[in-house]
C-alpha cells in the first residue's frame, strides 16, 4: 500500500475546474465523455469517478515534482498541463487523487493558502489537513453557501447564529441541506463581532427578511449566497449533510444568487471513510 | 434463424432444444453454474459441469435429473455441438460453446478472466456471437491483485484478534466464501463457517477442492464455546442473512466486513452497516470484460446481466462491434 501524499502547504497556481479535469482525463485515457458521465452517475460524484477510472496507481511522483510543476504551470500549454496532471494523478492512490483534484479545483485549502487568507479579526485560521497518526481526519474547504435560517441569540445584543445550506442534487435542483453555522452580530458597543465588512447591512437585511418561526429558529428569504471558509471539516454521521465543521468564517456576502456549491463538493474534499474501497 | 435466441424463458437454442440458465421450467436446462440467479429449481432435466453436480443437488434436491460433463468435452444434440469451458467465476462455472454448421456462439455465464487459484482459470473461446455478462461494466470497476486484498483482510483480522475481538466476514455460500477461506492466514486464529457455507465446503471438498482447515458451526456458535473453543480471535464466515438471526448472538462484540466488488465505490460503505469493505469480486471488471470480448474475436456481442446498455454502447461506438442488449428480467444487483 502506498503512503498517503502530504499536500500540506501546496497551493494550486490556477483553479482547474472539474469539467476541465474530466475533459483532460477523457482525452488522456481515450475514454468517451458519456462513459465518464455514466460512471459519475453510479459513483455519486465526478471526483470519485475520475479517481477510480484511472485504475491501479502507476509510477511515482515526489512532492518536489508537484511543487516544480506548480511553479512552471503558467508557462505551459494546455496539452503540457494535461500531461503533467495525468502523470501525477495516475501515480497516486484513489484517495490521494480525490484530494489532489480538490486541490487543483480550489476547494481543498491547505496550510500556506490559509495563512494568506487569515480573518480580518486577526485570528489566523489554524490547521488545514489535520494529520492524526497517518490518517487525515479533517480538511478546510471553500464553498458558496446559501443562507437558510437564523437563530436570534442573546437579549442585550443583536446577534444571530446563521445556518448555511448547500445544494443536494444536480445543477438544476434547488433543494438545500443546512451544513454550516456561523455567528454574526454586534457586541454591546455596537461593533461587528464576526469581522465581515458588510456585517451591519447583513444584520439589517436579516431583520427585514425574517420568515417562519420554527422553535427558536427563524426562516429567512432563501436568496443570499455567501463565500464560506470552513475549517476542521470532517465526516459526521449525526449531521444530515454527513459532515460537520469546527470553524466557519464568512469570507464575503456575494449578493449574487448563482452557483451554490453542492454537498458532494465538500464530500469530495473529505478523506474517504477510511475503511472502504481500493487502497491496496 | 439465429442459432441462439432470447425468449421469455431465457437463452434458447432451438436446433438443440436446449435452454441456458432458464428462468422457468423447461425440458432441458444447461446451467452455467450453481448460483441461484442461474440455477433455478423445477427443470425436467439439468446439464452442468461435473464440479457443479454436488452443489446443484444440495440446492435443488438430490433427486433432480442431471447429466454432467467436463471442460472441453462435447456432446451432440440434434447436430449441435455443445462444449463447456472454464469461466473462472466459482467452482463448476462454465462458458457454453454451441456450434452448428459453422456458426459458433459462446454464452459466458458469470466469469472473471483473472485466475483466483480456486476454480480452473477462464479461457478465451473464439466465436461469431458472444453473449457476455456485464455486472461490473463501468470503468470505475478495476480490481487490484487479489493478494493485496487478502493481505488487507488478514491484517484486519490480525488487528481484531490482537484486540480480543472476533471477526465476521460476509460471503455467499458458493464461491466467495471458499475463495476467502483459501487465503486466510491460519496463524492468526481459527476459521469458523456458518452451516450454509460448511455444507457447500463439504460438497466441494469431496469434488477435490481444498481451502485449508475450517471449523463447522452448523450446530451453533454457543455449542463451540461450550466445547471449549475460544472464539475471540477467530474469523467467522457467514452469509448476510445470518446476521439477522440468533445464530450470530453468542459472538458478542464482533467486527464486521463485507467482500464485494460494490465496495469499490465509497457510497457502498453505507450498505448493510459493515465496519469495513474489501473490494473482491468473482465477476470480470471493466478491463476484463473488454479483454474477453476482444479475445473472442466475435463480431456480434449480446450483453446481459448488469450495465448492459453501457457496455453495448461502448462496444458499438468505440470498438466498432455489432453489439446489443439482451435484457434479463430476473437480474438483480447481487453478485451471484
Ligand atoms: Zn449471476
Ligand atoms: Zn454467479
Amino acid at each position: 500500500m502506498r503512503t498517503k501524499f502530504n499536500f500540506i502547504g501546496l497551493e494550486a497556481p490556477q483553479k482547474v475546474s472539474m469539467g476541465k479535469l474530466k475533459l483532460w482525463l477523457s482525452e488522456s485515457l481515450g475514454m468517451p465523455m458519456w462513459l465518464i458521465a455514466e460512471s459519475q452517475r453510479f459513483a455519486g460524484s465526478l471526483n470519485e469517478a475520475l479517481a477510480l477510472v484511472l485504475g491501479a496507481p502507476e509510477g511515482e511522483v515526489s512532492r518536489l515534482y508537484i511543487e516544480q510543476g506548480f511553479a512552471q504551470w503558467g508557462g505551459w500549454t494546455d496539452g503540457e498541463q494535461r500531461a503533467w496532471v495525468f502523470r501525477v494523478l495516475v501515480s497516486m492512490e484513489v484517495e490521494d487523487r480525490r484530494r489532489f483534484m480538490a486541490l487543483l479545483n480550489g476547494r481543498l485549502v491547505t496550510g500556506s493558502a490559509l495563512a494568506g487568507m487569515a480573518g480580518r479579526d486577526g485570528a489566523a485560521s489554524s490547521g488545514t489537513e489535520t494529520e492524526m497518526a497517518e490518517n487525515i481526519a479533517s480538511v478546510s474547504v471553500k464553498v458558496r453557501a446559501v443562507l437558510l435560517y437564523v437563530r436570534p441569540m442573546g437579549r442585550s445584543v443583536l446577534q444571530y447564529e446563521l445556518t448555511f445550506g448547500l445544494r443536494t442534487g444536480e445543477e438544476s435542483e434547488v433543494t438545500y441541506v443546512g451544513c454550516f453555522k456561523a455567528v454574526v452580530g454586534t457586541d454591546e458597543a455596537g461593533v461587528a463581532i464576526h469581522g465581515l465588512t458588510d456585517e451591519l447591512s447583513l444584520l439589517e437585511w436579516i431583520g427585514s427578511n425574517l420568515g417562519e418561526r420554527i422553535g427558536p429558529i427563524r426562516g429567512v428569504r432563501v436568496s443570499e449566497v455567501f463565500e464560506l471558509h470552513c475549517d476542521g471539516v470532517q465526516w459526521s454521521k449525526r449531521h444530515k449533510a454527513g459532515f460537520k465543521a469546527e470553524r466557519v468564517r464568512v469570507v464575503s456576502w456575494l449578493r449574487d444568487t448563482a452557483g451554490v456549491s453542492g454537498l458532494w463538493e465538500v464530500r469530495d474534499c473529505l478523506p474517504r471513510p477510511k475503511d472502504f474501497g481500493q487502497s491496496g | 434463424m439465429a442459432l441462439v435466441t432470447y425468449t421469455e424463458l431465457g437463452f434458447y437454442c432451438a436446433q438443440a432444444d436446449l435452454y441456458i440458465d432458464p428462468l422457468r421450467r423447461v425440458a432441458k436446462a444447461l446451467v452455467t453454474h450453481a448460483h441461484s440467479d442461474h440455477a433455478r429449481p423445477g427443470m425436467q432435466h439439468y446439464l452442468c459441469h461435473s464440479d457443479s453436480v454436488g452443489i446443484l443437488k444440495l440446492r435443488l434436491g438430490q433427486r433432480i435429473s442431471l447429466q454432467s460433463m467436463g471442460y472441453g468435452e462435447s456432446i451432440w444434440m440434434n447436430g449441435v455441438e455443445v462444449t463447456l469451458f472454464p469461466a473462472g467465476h466459482v467452482p463448476g462455472s462454465a462458458q457454453v460453446r454451441l456450434s452448428y454448421r459453422g456458426e459458433v456462439w459462446v454464452i459466458t455465464g458469470d466469469y472473471k478472466t483473472v485466475g483466483d487459484g480456486l476454480s480452473p482459470a477462464w479461457v478465451s473461446v473464439r466465436c461469431h456471437h458472444l453473449v457476455t455478462e456485464s455486472t461490473f461494466a463501468l470503468p470505475i470497476f478495476q480490481w487490484r491483485d487479489q493478494q493485496l486484498v487478502f493481505d488487507e483482510i488478514n491484517a484486519w483480522w490480525r488487528g481484531n484478534a490482537a484486540a480480543g475481538r472476533p471477526s465476521v466476514l460476509l460471503g455467499y455460500s458458493l464461491g466467495k466464501a471458499q475463495r476467502i477461506l483459501k487465503y486466510l492466514d491460519r496463524s492468526v486464529g481459527e476459521v469458523v463457517c456458518h452451516g450454509a457455507i460448511s455444507a457447500s465446503n463439504r460438497v466441494l471438498e469431496s469434488a477435490g477442492f481444498d481451502f485449508g482447515p475450517w471449523v463447522d458451526a452448523t450446530e451453533g456458535l454457543s455449542g463451540l464455546r461450550a466445547g471449549g473453543r475460544v472464539l475471540d480471535g477467530s474469523l467467522v464466515v457467514c452469509p448476510p442473512n445470518a446476521l439477522r438471526s440468533a445464530w450470530i448472538t453468542p459472538l458478542g462484540n464482533y467486527a464486521l466486513a463485507n467482500c464485494s466488488g460494490w465496495m469499490a465505490v465509497s457510497k457502498s460503505g453505507d450498505w448493510g452497516g459493515v465496519d469495513k469493505g474489501f473490494v473482491l469480486s468473482d465477476h470480470a471488471d471493466w478491463p476484463q470484460l473488454l479483454e474477453a470480448v476482444r479475445a473472442s474475436g466475435a463480431e456480434h456481442v449480446h450483453v446481459t446481466h448488469g450495465f448492459s446498455e453501457t457496455l453495448s454502447r461502448y462496444l458499438r461506438e468505440t470498438m466498432g462491434l455489432d453489439a446489443d442488449v439482451v435484457e434479463q428480467a430476473m437480474w438483480e444487483r447481487t453478485e451471484e
